[in-house]
């Protein structure tokens, strides 16, 4: 059986029964987190000595790809908790802070969230605020973060602050912060047009205490951690779009099979048979690109170019099969009981979450050297 | 020598999600295409996985499939059972349930299990009758419908299904028990369990390795001819109640008429 047989099946029989009561609660169902623990889903690409289950980015891909086709809120959460804010423990952590941190979010033990965006400062992320003071054998955090996916849920939060003035790009560092810690705190849910099941939180830092023991990596150089972190969280999202379009198509093609309009099925109407096409072959070619962004990473190879266009495009794919999957089911698609309402809905944010479409074209025209 | 060695008969079948073919000849089920691991196997593997997961213990699948199918095994091997006999000959065409258990018997017997857990029955064929069959052409105590397994020593203990509960029900190993679909959740092979598995042993063997007569299995051997298929009546669309505040007495009223309370 395939890796892709297992994570279908599993989507199958764990997510997709929980999806609608998830979507009206807004509440990820937290007894995913064991079940995906358990079936190995939640330590992808870490190796076994740090608590991991083997497998690349490759897997993860397809992991996403698979958990977006039931829900994006269901897959973000546990999308951003062990592989965008797990990989910082990874990559930049110590052995005891691996042990500590990482590994119970590995088997999920333990929930992750990765913190950098604030309210005055998004794709620049040079730009945050959030002050870390020295203060004895630590630091004092002072600030607020805005759009934490998991804000509200983690255990375990990798947060950038500004450790000097001046140039961002020089000046931050990471740290973990662990929920209930004095001087932390969080806002009440976002309230958003589409990840429903997703929590999404402002947080706030009122003279946080951090140990020196919780900086992340090196002191000054979180800059250039979390653009190395970015890569992995968007091939992650680029294949949540390449989820989403497929699930768009495989409702609209049963639809549009037995949908009868002027006395025959509209699938027989050519408009509607090559707008099916041409999701079909978008969606394809976004695979195309996750897969070898992925593929190149894995291999160790220069994966910048294909990582941001495979975000770039498998986002704006993704809207764009989602717009026509509503216009396939017609006055139906518009309707929320209608499967493809949620992922109209939730393929707008993959144009804006991890770097914006903006932030991708900046990245491929400089890689031109324009 | 591994110490407890689990025989796991694992059937490989045309995926159920897919409209069924059926061979206008034999009036059986076409299994020529991509086969799959029986879904009611998969809770004997675990089982098998539960009570023999020690580093010394031994799980092998043994399994009778068309055109050398490995697909549903390499499913069982990756969610951890350590290798499969497959016995693929084109001779065994249109076995029935007695001719499919001369051959897993001949399969079982040189690997002198101490225990053989099978499904209640497939979700193909659904006769239910070859794992008892199998059981007596080994020579071993059988125990049917088990929704909880343990051992004890020489000893299999069981929980046997009934209609008001379960009978506790005890039997000298080895044995032969066919498991219920409620007896363990099974695992979802993991990433890593999916690279070992392709790694594993998949003997291969034919009548001939197995010292069988052609003439005593496949159609030639079969004392059970399918003489008719016919397509099951469609449902019939159901009568929708709007409860106006008398919804439960309704409800009542045609449980009485189907005398079920
Ligand atoms: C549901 C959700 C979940 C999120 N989860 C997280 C999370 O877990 N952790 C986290 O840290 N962040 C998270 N984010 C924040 C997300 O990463 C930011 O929203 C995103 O990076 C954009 O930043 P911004 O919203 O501040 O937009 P801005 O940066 O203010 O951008 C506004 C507009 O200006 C454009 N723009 C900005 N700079 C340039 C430029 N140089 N060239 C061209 N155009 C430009 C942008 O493309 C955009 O169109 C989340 C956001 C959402 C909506």
């Amino acid at each position: 059986m395939a890796f892709q047989a297992v994570c279908r099946k599993f989507v199958e029989e764990q997510v997709t029964p929980l999806v609608a009561e998830a979507e009206e609660k807004q509440r990820f169902p937290t007894s995913l987190w064991r079940r995906m623990g358990d079936a190995g889903l939640l330590g992808l690409g870490f190796p076994e000595e740090v608590g991991g289950a083997g497998g690349d980015l490759l897997s993860v891909a397809i992991l996403s790809e698979e958990l977006a086709k039931a829900s994006g809120g269901i897959a973000i959460t546990p999308l951003v908790s062990s592989y965008m804010a797990a990989p910082h423990l990874y990559r930049f952590g110590r052995p005891d802070q691996m042990r500590e941190y990482l590994a119970p979010v590995l088997t999920g033990h333990k929930v992750a969230a990765i913190a950098v965006t604030e309210p005055d400062a998004g794709s620049d992320v040079a730009g945050i605020t959030l002050r870390a003071t020295p203060e004895g054998d630590g630091y004092l955090l002072r600030g607020t973060k805005l759009f934490i996916t998991n804000g509200g849920i983690a255990d375990i939060i990798v947060v950038a602050a500004k450790t000097a003035g001046g140039d961002g790009h020089h000046s931050i560092t990471t740290f973990i912060v662990e929920a209930g810690q004095p001087g932390f705190s969080v806002g009440r849910p976002l309230r958003k047009m589409g990840w429903h099941s997703s929590d999404t939180r402002e947080l706030i830092f009122d003279d946080c205490f951090v140990g020196a023991n919780r900086v992340l990596g090196e002191v000054n150089r979180g800059f250039y951690q979390i653009m190395q972190a970015f890569q992995e969280e968007r091939v992650v999202l680029a294949a949540m779009g390449v989820g989403l379009a497929e699930a768009c198509i495989e409702a609209s093609v049963a639809y549009a099979r037995h949908r009868k309009a002027f006395g025959r099925p509209i699938s027989s109407l050519q408009a509607i048979r090559h707008s099916l096409a041409h999701m079909r072959t978008q969606t394809e070619a976004a695979r195309l690109l996750v897969y070898q962004a992925a593929v190149l990473a894995d291999a160790g190879a220069d994966a910048a170019q294909a990582t941001a266009m495979a975000k770039l495009f498998a986002a704006q794919v993704a809207n764009d099969v989602a717009d026509r999957s509503v216009q396939v089911f017609g006055g139906a698609g518009f309707l929320e009981e209608s499967p493809v309402a949620m992922h109209y809905r939730d393929a707008r944010v993959l144009r804006i979450g991890g770097g914006t479409d903006e932030i991708q074209l900046e990245i491929l025209a400089k890689l031109m050297n324009l | 020598m591994p110490d407890m060695k689990v025989v796991v008969c694992a059937k490989q079948i045309p995926d159920p999600a897919a409209p069924p073919l059926i061979r206008p000849d034999t009036h059986t089920l076409d299994r020529t295409g991509k086969l799959i691991l029986d879904d009611s196997d998969s809770y004997g593997v675990e089982m098998a996985l539960q009570l023999a997961g020690g580093a010394d213990d031994e799980v092998t699948l043994v399994s009778m499939a068309p055109n050398g199918e490995t697909a549903g095994l390499r499913t069982a091997l990756a969610m951890g059972a350590t290798r499969a006999v497959l016995i693929s000959d084109d001779a065994l065409l249109g076995s029935d349930a007695l001719g499919t258990a001369k051959v897993l018997a001949a399969a079982i017997r040189p690997i002198q299990p101490d225990l053989v857990i099978a499904a209640t029955e497939s979700t193909d064929g659904y006769t239910g009758t070859m794992p008892v069959q199998l059981a007596e052409l080994l020579g071993l105590p059988s125990v049917t419908f088990a929704k909880g397994v343990a051992i004890d020593g020489s000893t299999v203990k069981v929980q046997r299904q009934t209609e008001a509960g379960y009978d506790d029900v005890e039997c000298p190993l080895p044995a032969v028990v066919t498991v219920t679909a409620g007896v363990v959740e099974p695992r979802y092979p993991s990433f890593k369990g999916i690279m070992a598995a392709r790694s594993k042993p998949i003997d291969v063997l034919t009548l001939a390795d197995l010292g069988l007569a052609p003439a005593d299995v496949g159609a030639a051997g079969a004392r059970q001819e399918v003489t008719q298929v016919s397509e099951a009546e469609a449902r019939t669309a159901g009568e929708i109640v709007e409860d106006d505040g008398e919804g439960a007495q309704r409800i009542l009223a045609f449980l009485e008429q189907l005398k079920v309370i």
